[in-house]
């Protein structure tokens, strides 16, 4: 009997044990409040937002978002003074930045439920933090020792939390899924829609094998070699194959497994994903792989887009090449294997309630949950995608590196390049390793296969099935 | 009809479950939309979908009071 069968009824009021369960009026489903109480939407709001407001701000001239975009990244600076002198003489602008990133997303996470008297103080600590983690990667040598923003990021994050005893509500300003999903809708104002309409199908492709593959060893192993409750190799095994953390929640969710089960490939999945952040960038820098290969092999084989930006980023930066890295993981990851979340969690819903539980279904699993589980955010990146490649169409190859590029593209990547550092910050500030849940030696082994499964049937997909495609990227 | 939406042993709020599962947050969010109104139950430490039913149903007037639909 599964662990929910003796507990979970057959949907109907009349098999409750309680007035109070038969009587209980039906409660109405969040449904379209979702476009203020998810972060996903916002993300879209502020992509896009700060998207038209650049354009209309090139458009009349306006050097304002050119100016707010501001980071001393790319300095090169060789002394002190140098970089002493860059804040000195633009403390307004940092100031100005500072409070407007503070009221955007101190006004929509408050809407979402966060507290704004947590989030002001939390999101200063992370705005000044990342001032530092440019300020690093605009020293002359940082590239020299390696100093990749991304990396430093993370490894100051992960120190700071796993060394100092942070309160908890700090954590309210460390959002590592709504800065990296507004830095993603930024990123389709960049992202050239003919490159996703011409490679669009080969990621998906790549992807669908990549995701089977890897579920389907998870689960045989986990079920078959260990034998573990088919809901906790459910979870594992998506949690592996598509999106870690974020797909473990929604097929744990569709399945009805132990909140210990969700827990535990967690751990898993935040554990693996640090160690992937560090080995496939420099595997990669071993084996001198072309960045757009890389960064396909990053989308194919991290669990989460958080962790994989700041792996495809930190080698696009060893190689210099990141928009060809950033472009073969975006293509791989958000559009490829993202988009496979509520099909899963559909599937799985339909398996756990026709076959696993099939006296006790509670209701049965409607198709709307691919749509309602969708990742919302990669419509603003497609939107933002389609939105500006129109928008520059119209320019000559030769205007647009020398009017577009620096006027409008260059400082919206400035402002990404900030909500990924947010983002990687994030990652490791809520990383508290003494909070994780010791895994067991079972899960651990069943997940653990099918991550070297991944890591090899990525690298191959990625350098040598279709290693003439990514590498291509980028030019 | 039953659903542990309205049951007071189900804790949707995002920011119970983000504290309810330490790491949760530093890859992912609860209150990202891949969870849709998923939440725990505390009566049988299950996380589930809202649509889910249970012989242990206790209703809860006070659900909107004590937490959003969220």
């Amino acid at each position: 009997m599964s662990e929910k069968s003796e507990n979970v009824s057959k949907g109907s009021a009349d098999y409750c044990e309680t007035k109070a369960c038969a009587e209980a009026p039906p409660k109405q489903p969040m449904g379209w409040k979702e476009l203020y109480l998810k972060e996903d939407w916002w993300a879209i709001y502020l992509g896009l937002g700060i998207t038209v407001v650049a354009l209309i701000s090139f458009l009349s001239g306006s050097n304002i978002v050119k100016s707010l975009a501001i980071n001393p990244g790319g300095l090169k600076w060789s002394s002190l003074g140098q970089l002493g002198d860059h804040f000195s003489k633009n403390l307004p602008l940092y100031f100005i930045q500072m409070i407007s990133w503070l009221v955007v997303f101190g006004v929509s996470t408050r809407i979402m439920g966060l507290k704004t008297r947590e989030f002001i103080p939390s999101f200063i600590v992370l705005y000044l933090l990342s001032i530092v983690m440019f300020s690093i990667s605009g020293w002359v040598n940082a590239s020299k020792y390696n100093l990749e923003p991304p990396l430093v990021a993370l490894i100051v994050g992960l120190a700071i939390a796993n060394l100092v005893r942070l309160p908890k509500w700090l954590d309210s300003g460390f959002r590592v899924e709504y800065y990296i999903k507004t830095g993603i809708v930024l990123l389709g104002a960049t992202f050239p829609v003919t490159l996703i309409i011409s490679a669009g199908p080969v990621a998906l492709f790549q992807a669908t094998v990549i995701s089977l593959t890897t579920c389907l060893v998870i689960y045989f192993m986990a079920t078959k070699v260990f034998g573990l409750d088919k809901r906790f190799a459910s979870v594992l095994g998506v949690g592996g194959a598509v999106c870690g953390v974020s797909a473990s929640m929604a097929i744990a969710s569709s399945v009805g497994a132990k909140k210990d089960y969700l827990y535990t490939t967690v751990t898993l999945v935040v554990v693996w994903a640090l160690v992937m952040i560090l080995f496939i960038p420099f595997a990669s820098k071993l084996l001198s792989l072309n960045p757009g290969i890389a960064g396909a092999w990053v989308g194919t084989s991290e669990f989460a887009d958080a962790a994989g930006f700041a792996a495809a980023s930190a080698y696009g930066k060893m190689a210099g090449n990141e928009n060809a890295a950033i472009q073969g993981f975006t293509l791989m990851k958000v559009i490829g294997r993202d988009m496979w979340i509520g099909i899963w969690s559909f599937i799985f819903a339909l398996i756990a309630c026709l076959k696993w539980e099939k006296e006790e279904c509670g209701t049965r699993p409607d198709a709307m949950e691919i749509w309602w589980r969708f990742p919302k955010f990669v419509i603003g990146f497609f939107i933002a995608s389609i939105f500006m490649t129109a928008v520059t169409a119209g320019y000559a190859s030769a205007d647009f590196n020398k009017v577009v590029k620096p006027g409008l593209i260059l400082p919206i990547v400035s402002l990404r390049t900030w909500a990924f550092i947010f983002c990687f910050l994030s990652i490791g500030l809520t990383t508290r390793f003494r909070e994780l849940k010791s895994a067991g030696v079972k899960p651990f082994l069943a997940f653990t296969t099918g991550v070297l499964v991944n890591v090899v049937l990525g690298f191959v997909l990625s350098a040598y099935v279709f290693g003439s495609h990514w590498s291509a990227l980028g030019k | 009809m039953a659903l542990c939406f309205g049951c007071r042993h189900f804790v949707n709020n995002p920011r119970l479950i983000e504290s309810s599962i330490p790491g949760l947050n530093a890859l992912s969010s609860a209150f990202a939309s891949v969870r849709g109104e998923a939440g725990l139950c505390s009566r049988l430490n299950l996380f589930l979908s809202p649509t889910t039913k249970c012989s242990y149903f206790e209703s809860d007037e006070s659900v909107t009071e004590k937490r959003p639909a969220v």
